[in-house]
């Protein structure tokens, strides 16, 4: 089954991440933010986009559910009907405690960085301006921000000739792929889990438009690309 | 078969002194006859003697005898909380001795509060849980009227008590557990509640009802389903469960003037709320009554009654709950004398503003187990332990470690002595975002705790009531000789009158439990207009 939040929803994440952004950088940094989605500087790439996710499920069988609210009640008591092992969070947004305790075995998230490492928003620039090893972690959700136990890594590299949306584009694929081996082995009771050391993790917020440049300053100059 | 001599007491003062050991001897669990002498007490009978003097020799030699402070009964009486290893007792003191009986009974007659809270009370004459000892020393968390029936138990002799095992109102080994909900504002898409929002979001810089004001702007507009219509999932919820639980309907003011300016806004004639009433009732939830804020006042209960029967139509409305816990907080006995004249069997309104217990009880209580005329239907008072609001942080004005041990202790308190635990979680409160974020968690943290414990039963306020008054006509078998035959409100024509005392056979007989005065069960330091048993 696929929950996929409803127009509300997406609206009200949304909502949500500008004022994070708001509150952490100012309205300048907001225009930024989204000019940079939707109307990106001359020579610069456009981010690669994809195909809505019912197309992409179209033929399969899998269920389709829309939810109102990330959180809610509602959603909750869904999914405690649904009496799961295991639920998967593909980008929907921070869940409560609540919500994550909801599947039997737990709720694995996906980052797109290695952990021990960068948590928080935004890693991948993080990661090319700290100077941190590019990597994806499956971890089960705890109530602290990308803090759970550990359930399986991946190193990676940009490939040669792969620009950074390129690079981006595959983190998301390589981080879907290793949510779902992560999510099979918690399943079937073979995951690994290692313990979380937050002293060796460093919480990263939204960056600047400023700090964007930087990171892809810092892609061309390593990777020439 | 306990035997309680309550020999030798004041007309005035016995009624309360009786249903003060009914209610002990009820969470005592075994079976009790109640003597006003001891010729009436089987020879073999195990004794247990709580006399106003100790002229009179105990006919049986096998018994104890219970220490009396009179002062406690007279009005001059102090009591205090006695810590002993894993439980508190409330009783009266008189160095060296310690009465429990009293201690039980200023309970019930909410002496406590009287004197042990703070002196001043809100608008409504509730007690605001800030201060006054009673709330500094928690002890609105203890259920002290069970710990009193443990600390008689534990002195009378154990092999006797052998002979008599303890009995549990909800089956061996369990504790019960009811869910009920108030509907108070189930709809956003109001425009009374979306205004509200807007007023507190904008006006008063509340940001999580700006959320709520946003979210049903949106949601309206956007065609979606009311977020705080939440009945649906409630019963899916707790079909999970394999419970059911009961909802507590605003019946309207039983006057248009009468309505209190907080009472729930909503007009439970419409089609949509009569539809889902209905629903519900059909499902095997239970419908009670949540009446508003001045009705105790306008004694409008049976109009509220009535008027739910009527929408529901599907049979008797078993309960109320008054809206802000809104009976008379500083007599409830009348709040509920007037609930049982309009035909109700239970009420859910007390709560101490808090986690915890009012009145010193985690198990029901009969109100009415001497009012003459209600021995064929009892009315009994419920406890109601936990509301969403009090354990969320930002609304209850605790730290979440503080709420964390308040109600763990509490449910293991429950847990571990057969006792009551109800839970008051408002409908819209299941929606669970802005305004309520955070409520349903905790819930679901409650019920986690007690399937894992796997003793808890289930049940609507409907069926404990039921089951708490079977369980006490069980359990006492009444008055004197003629125990068999007699129970509460014992009917005039079963008493043999040769087997009571001279000052009573005077007297006509009466239903229920009568007095040589012909008044009915007075407290210490009442009058006889004020009534706490009757």
């Amino acid at each position: 089954m696929v929950l996929l939040g409803s127009a509300l929803e997406r609206l009200r994440l949304k909502y949500h991440s500008l004022n994070r952004i708001r509150k952490r950088h100012g309205w300048v940094e907001v225009y930024h933010r989204l000019r940079d989605r939707w109307l990106p500087e001359r020579g610069q790439p456009r981010p690669i986009e994809v195909p809505p996710l019912v197309e992409l499920l179209a033929g399969l069988p899998t269920r389709i559910r829309r939810y109102d609210r990330l959180n809610g009640g509602a959603l909750i008591v869904d999914l405690l009907e649904e009496n799961l092992d295991v639920l998967i969070l593909a980008g929907c947004g921070m869940v409560s405690a609540t919500l994550a305790a909801t599947p039997r075995l737990g709720c694995v998230n996906g980052h797109p960085a290695i952990l021990p490492g960068a948590r928080g928003v935004d890693v991948l620039e993080w990661c090319l301006i700290e100077g941190r090893p590019f990597g994806i972690t499956a971890h089960l959700v705890a109530p602290q921000v990308d803090a759970g136990p550990i359930l399986l890594r991946l190193p990676i590299q940009p490939d040669p000739g792969e620009s950074l949306p390129e690079f981006r584009q595959r983190v998301v694929v390589l981080q879907a792929e290793v949510v779902a081996e992560a999510a099979c082995r918690l399943a079937s009771g073979n995951e690994t889990r290692i313990q979380h050391d937050l002293g060796q993790s460093r919480l990263y917020y939204a960056t600047t438009h400023a700090q964007r440049q930087q990171a892809i300053a810092i892609y061309h100059a390593r990777f020439g690309v | 078969m306990l035997h309680f001599l309550v020999d030798s007491w004041p007309d005035r003062l016995r009624p309360g002194v009786e249903a003060t050991i009914l209610e002990l001897g009820l969470r005592m669990g075994r079976p009790l006859v109640i003597h006003r002498h001891p010729s009436s007490i089987p020879a073999d009978g195990y004794v247990i003697r709580y006399g106003w003097d100790s002229g009179w020799p105990l006919r049986s030699p096998s018994g104890v005898d219970l220490p009396v402070v009179r002062a406690a009964w007279t009005g001059q009486g102090s009591w205090k909380a006695i810590r002993q290893s894993e439980r508190v007792l409330w009783a009266a003191v008189d160095p060296p001795h310690v009465d429990v009986v009293s201690g039980a009974h200023d309970l019930l007659t909410f002496g406590h509060e009287r004197r042990c809270c703070i002196p001043e009370r809100d608008r409504l004459g509730r007690i605001m849980p800030h201060s006054g000892h009673w709330f500094e020393e928690n002890l609105q968390l203890e259920p002290l009227l069970e710990h009193n029936a443990d600390y008689l138990i534990t002195l009378l002799d154990s092999r006797r008590l052998a002979g008599m095992p303890r009995s549990n109102p909800w089956g061996p080994g369990k504790f019960a557990v009811s869910i009920t909900h108030d509907v108070d504002g189930p709809r956003l898409h109001s425009l009374f509640a979306l205004a509200r929002s807007a007023f507190l979001g904008f006006l008063r810089h509340n940001a999580a009802e700006r959320e709520s004001f946003a979210w049903g702007v949106l949601s309206r507009m956007l065609g979606k389903e009311d977020p705080y219509w939440c009945f649906s999932r409630w019963m899916t919820l707790e079909r999970l469960l394999s419970a059911r639980s009961t909802f507590f309907f605003y019946p309207g003011p039983s006057q248009p003037f009468r309505r209190h300016r907080n009472d729930p806004h909503y007009d439970p004639r419409s089609a949509r709320f009569q539809a889902q009433m209905r629903t519900l009732a059909e499902g095997g939830w239970e419908i009670g009554a949540h009446t508003g804020i001045r009705e105790d006042a306008h004694d409008g209960y049976a109009v509220a009654r009535s008027r739910l029967e009527k929408w529901r139509g599907l049979g008797q409305v078993a309960g109320v709950r008054a809206h802000y816990w809104a009976i008379d907080w500083a007599k409830p006995w009348q709040s509920w004398r007037k609930m049982a004249v309009a035909g109700f069997q239970y009420d859910a309104s007390l709560n101490p503003m808090t986690i915890g217990y009012r009145g010193g009880s985690m198990l029901p209580r009969i109100a009415s187990a001497f009012w003459p005329g209600f021995g064929q239907r009892p009315f009994v008072a419920i406890p109601t332990a936990f509301m969403d609001a009090y354990l969320v942080p930002r609304a209850a004005g605790l730290q979440p470690n503080e709420i964390s041990q308040r109600t763990e202790r509490v449910l293991a308190g429950a847990a571990r002595a057969g006792g009551l635990v109800v839970l008051d979680w408002h409908v819209r409160s299941l929606a669970n975002f802005a305004t309520f974020a955070g409520y349903l968690g905790p819930l679901l943290d409650i019920l986690t705790r007690m399937r894992r414990d796997g003793d808890c039963r289930f049940l609507t306020l409907s069926e404990v009531a039921t089951e708490w008054t079977a369980y006490a006509q069980h359990l006492f078998r009444g008055f004197g000789t003629e125990a068999r035959d007699h129970g509460f409100g014992c009917r005039p024509d079963c008493r043999k009158r040769e087997h009571l005392p001279a000052a009573d056979r005077a007297q006509p007989a009466a239903t229920g439990l009568p007095s040589a005065s012909g008044t009915p069960g007075l407290g210490p330091g009442t009058t006889a207009t004020e009534v706490p048993f009757a």
